[in-house]
């Protein structure tokens, strides 16, 4: 019913879009690819009557959008947008820490904001002690460090200077202590980043199942 | 077996915000990558991988899906570019109330919020043309079925009416995909019309995503 009723002054309307347009140049994001495969019923007529109109033609963002040269200052709102602080500006070692802030009573609620040991990662074996936030992790330098050259310099022995707690050094990240344990569930789930580390994932049992 | 046999999905998106950021500002390079590698297919930038493509934009989270505005925010902080456009098209689906949402880490800059909703004006133009080109070119161009037997069946109505949805209102991001052209033509004219469709959709709305946020090509991204 539509077609019948509005099918002529519509055919008009398109043929007229398509000869007002006609010579002018065409639409640089509509224009075919040469070598592209042109669908069978994909005709340069076609195109004159769906690019070219005055609607479409609206479609161009304005320059007050438009900033072809550098498009992410275009977008970005440093004033909504946080980012994550320097990694080199976020570290201070234990020197930089009274004694009573880390002492043996780690784990112990005294009321105070003393920081905790990480539920899954204080590992025994560990070398180092990183505190984020309320969280104390302990875990592997060398593991921290094989994969990141930020982390290697943050953690090599000129850096860390201080006093010792329990053998390790302790490192303070500004880093949230989430952040920081998923950081971490990732660089210990072997074969997670190195397929190098297949074989781990086969004697952990991690295969994936294709 | 996959190339990381450990890594067997996308983690919820929170912790995959948290090692997007942990990883940028550490400098684990490989962990980056594959991330990024992650949500390739998820967030196209050839048309080719988004014709392909199985899951789109913040589906391919986990449980909780994301809100689109904050995927969007952890993109445009992390500078991810090759996932901007079609992660600005996502969170524009949604229509205003979505995309000025004020939750928690869904409020968008204003001038990435005005940009796509100007832009998504300029999108719902192109789908609409690519709707009515593609009814269009069927009747006139190719002179309707050359069997003789399609131009007055339903099929056609069908195609009419969801051109008529279009210019209403929707956030279907393809108002034709439901269409199921060899059930309403004959197999002839389902082919043309396909073909029809599928190279507006390539032409038209993918070549205008870009202008979402102010890039005029795909190149430019």
């Amino acid at each position: 019913m539509w077609l019948q009723r509005n099918g002529e002054q519509e055919r008009n309307d398109v043929t007229e879009m398509a000869e007002e347009h006609e010579g002018e140049d065409g639409d640089a994001a509509t224009e075919i690819p040469a070598g592209v495969e042109t669908p069978v019923a994909f005709t340069p007529t076609m195109i004159n009557i769906a690019i070219p109109s005055p609607s479409l033609q609206a479609i161009e963002i304005s320059p007050v959008f438009r900033n072809a040269e550098a498009p992410p200052d275009a977008f970005t709102d440093d004033d909504q947008i946080t980012t994550t602080s320097s990694p080199v500006s976020s570290i201070s070692t234990v020197s930089n820490l009274t004694p009573t802030e880390f002492d043996e009573d780690i784990g112990e609620d005294s009321g105070e904001r003393i920081p905790t040991r990480h539920e899954t990662f204080y590992l025994e074996g560990g070398n180092i002690e990183v505190v984020c936030g309320q969280s104390v992790f302990r875990v592997h330098s060398s593991t921290l460090s094989s994969s990141s050259p930020i982390l290697r310099d943050m953690l090599s022995s000129s850096t860390l200077s201080g006093p010792m707690q329990k053998g390790c050094p302790r490192v303070v990240f500004e880093d949230n202590a989430e952040d920081f344990a998923v950081l971490l569930k990732v660089i210990y789930t072997p074969g997670y980043i190195s397929p190098s580390l297949d074989v781990w994932a086969l004697c952990t049992d991690q295969r994936s199942d294709d | 077996m996959t190339r990381f046999p450990a890594r067997k999905q996308i983690p919820k998106f929170s912790e995959f915000a948290s090692l997007l950021r942990m990883t940028t500002k550490y400098g684990f390079s490989d962990i980056h990558e594959a991330l990024a590698e992650d949500i390739k297919a998820a967030y196209p930038k050839k048309w080719e991988d988004f014709e392909t493509a199985t899951v789109l934009g913040e589906d391919v989270f986990g449980a909780p899906k994301p809100h689109p505005n904050a995927v969007l925010n952890l993109f445009l902080e992390q500078r991810m570019k090759f996932a901007l456009p079609f992660a600005a098209f996502r969170a524009g689906l949604g229509g205003p109330s979505v995309l000025a949402s004020e939750e928690p880490g869904a409020v968008l800059p204003r001038l990435t919020l005005a940009s796509i909703i100007h832009g998504m004006g300029g999108m719902r133009r192109a789908m609409t043309y690519t709707a009515q080109t593609i009814a269009y070119t069927y009747i006139w161009d190719m002179g309707g079925c050359s069997e003789g037997v399609c131009i007055l069946n339903d099929g056609l109505m069908e195609v009419l009416k969801k051109i008529s949805d279009v210019l209403s209102e929707s956030s279907e991001d393809d108002v034709l995909s439901s269409l199921r052209y060899e059930d309403l033509f004959c197999v002839d004219c389902a082919r043309r019309l396909r073909n029809s469709h599928r190279g507006c959709r390539k032409y038209i709305f993918w070549a205008k995503l870009p202008s979402l946020l102010g890039w005029e090509s795909w190149e430019g991204v």
